[in-house]
């Protein structure tokens, strides 16, 4: 009669490499979590550890993103246009460019918060999911929040591809915006836009 | 990758029966990596279908007016706001924050009945009742601890509930962002807001300008990240409007 319990737990096992992918929702909570729990560590508070949390609150962003997709979607239909190498540049550079606007930003806004309030998720096509959370700041104003995801190639992770606050796509306005750029002026007129809002980005290698 | 291919079949399908001539070919299952993302989300069906533009023929002048806008943040709303901050502290600027709220419930009152929204209605009356009395004239918000949360409109919203368009975007000096309909939205919130009617004009635009820097002062960075973060602040802007109008319209 042992066997029985043992068989059991095999089969149990047998099911937990499926069962690893985790839901949509928990990969933005583990990720919201991780980067609340190192904003609020005793040992990185104060002027000094500026630039400390920014790189914790980046590489958190770079497990989380899906910056070649997100790229690919504010670039819309000039994408089709581009060559694997302005690719590649495009990615990186919109990639630090994102990171550097909105890290230290995340930091301070955080630090303001009392509430996260995970609401819900919603899958779609499979390989899709919309995520909304409510942040609620300590003065008890709400911030909807809705993260677009897509799963992984592999299948067994969620990554961000874009953030809608208030109903703005991030996405879509960054589209808006390269598409007006790109219409005065030309694909490289945009990327030197993009270069001299974010200076650290002309160290880029243009591969 | 299975469903991209089945969305882009049925697109390819829509467009053929709409007619519409999609400029970039639809991805075969070769050039995927190099087709342009399908975002499921999105509100157009697809990124290659031609865009719904935004209108927007006054563009010279509502330029001109962001700039004047811009000008008056930098040099006049901001600095006015960080001083403000330094003397009032942050409990008693949310505090006046929500009195202004407060003062202007007959906007939320009028437009939730207007939209058939009548939960709305009474909850905003219950908000009213409690917040004036219990929460000192709106200074703070003891409806919200009863489950009363705020149900925010503004005619606008009305006026897009009855199906009007927005017609052209408007940048206006000092109001900033709105539209054809937004215009009329604005126009009708100020009717309906208490201070509009105080005789004096001073008092009444002294109002309105205390109300101005005390919000801003709750959000001071907020502009300054938007800068950073935006290539065209103007598009991104007009961009950010209609959405975010959109939004709150299908609440």
């Amino acid at each position: 009669m042992k066997t029985i319990p043992f068989l059991i737990a095999l089969l149990f096992f047998a099911f937990l490499p499926a069962a690893r992918a985790e839901s949509p929702l928990q990969e933005i909570k583990a990720t919201t979590e991780k980067v609340l729990a190192l904003l609020r560590n005793p040992a990185l508070q104060g002027d000094a550890k500026i630039s400390e949390r920014r790189q914790l609150v980046r590489a958190e962003m770079d497990t989380r993103f899906a910056w070649e997709d997100s790229a690919r979607a504010c670039l819309g239909r000039h994408w089709i246009k581009r060559t694997p190498a302005e690719r590649t540049e495009f990615i990186k550079l919109f990639s630090e460019f994102l990171k550097d606007t909105y890290s230290e930003k995340i930091a301070t806004y955080y630090s303001d918060l009392e509430k996260v309030d995970y609401q819900g998720e919603k899958i779609v096509d499979g390989g899709y999911a919309s995520v909304k959370i409510l942040l609620t700041t300590k003065a008890k104003v709400d911030h909807p929040v809705e993260y677009r995801m897509e799963k992984t190639t592999s299948g067994d992770d969620w990554k961000v591809y874009d953030v809608v606050i208030e109903g703005i796509s991030l996405v879509k306005n960054y589209r808006d915006q390269f598409d007006a750029i790109i219409a005065k002026s030309n694909y490289e007129g945009l990327i030197q836009e993009i270069k001299s809002k974010h200076p650290a980005a002309s160290a880029v290698p243009a591969k | 990758m299975k469903p991209y291919f089945i969305l882009a079949g049925l697109f390819s399908l829509a467009c053929a029966a709409w007619g519409i001539d999609a400029a970039p070919a639809v991805p075969t299952e070769a050039s995927a990596a190099d087709a342009e993302f399908h975002d499921p989300f999105a509100t157009e069906s697809s990124p290659s279908q031609p865009r719904i533009k935004v209108s927007d023929p006054l563009e010279p002048m509502n330029r001109a007016f962001y700039r004047f806008n811009d000008k008056l943040y930098c040099w006049v709303l901001r600095p006015v706001a960080k001083g403000y901050r330094t003397i009032a502290p942050t409990p008693v600027r949310n505090g006046i924050g929500r009195m202004f709220d407060n003062i202007k419930f007959p906007v939320r009152f009028v437009n939730n009945l207007l939209e058939a929204h009548f939960a709305g209605t009474g909850i905003e009356t219950a908000r009213f009742v409690v917040n004036s009395t219990v929460g000192v004239a709106g200074f703070f918000d003891p409806a919200a601890h009863w489950k009363l949360k705020a149900h925010p409109t503004d005619f606008d919203k009305t006026l897009a509930v009855y199906r009007l368009p927005s017609g052209i975007y408007l940048n206006w000096p000092i109001f900033g962002p709105s539209s054809v309909r937004g215009t009329f939205g604005l126009a009708g919130d100020t009717l309906l807001n208490p201070c509009w009617y105080i005789k004096n004009p001073w008092v009444s635009g002294g109002i309105a300008g205390v109300d101005r820097v005390n919000a801003t002062s709750l959000k001071l960075e907020d502009y300054d990240t938007f800068r950073k973060g935006t290539l065209d602040p103007y598009v991104a802007l007009r961009s950010a409007y209609f959405e975010n109008r959109a939004d709150a319209v299908k609440k």
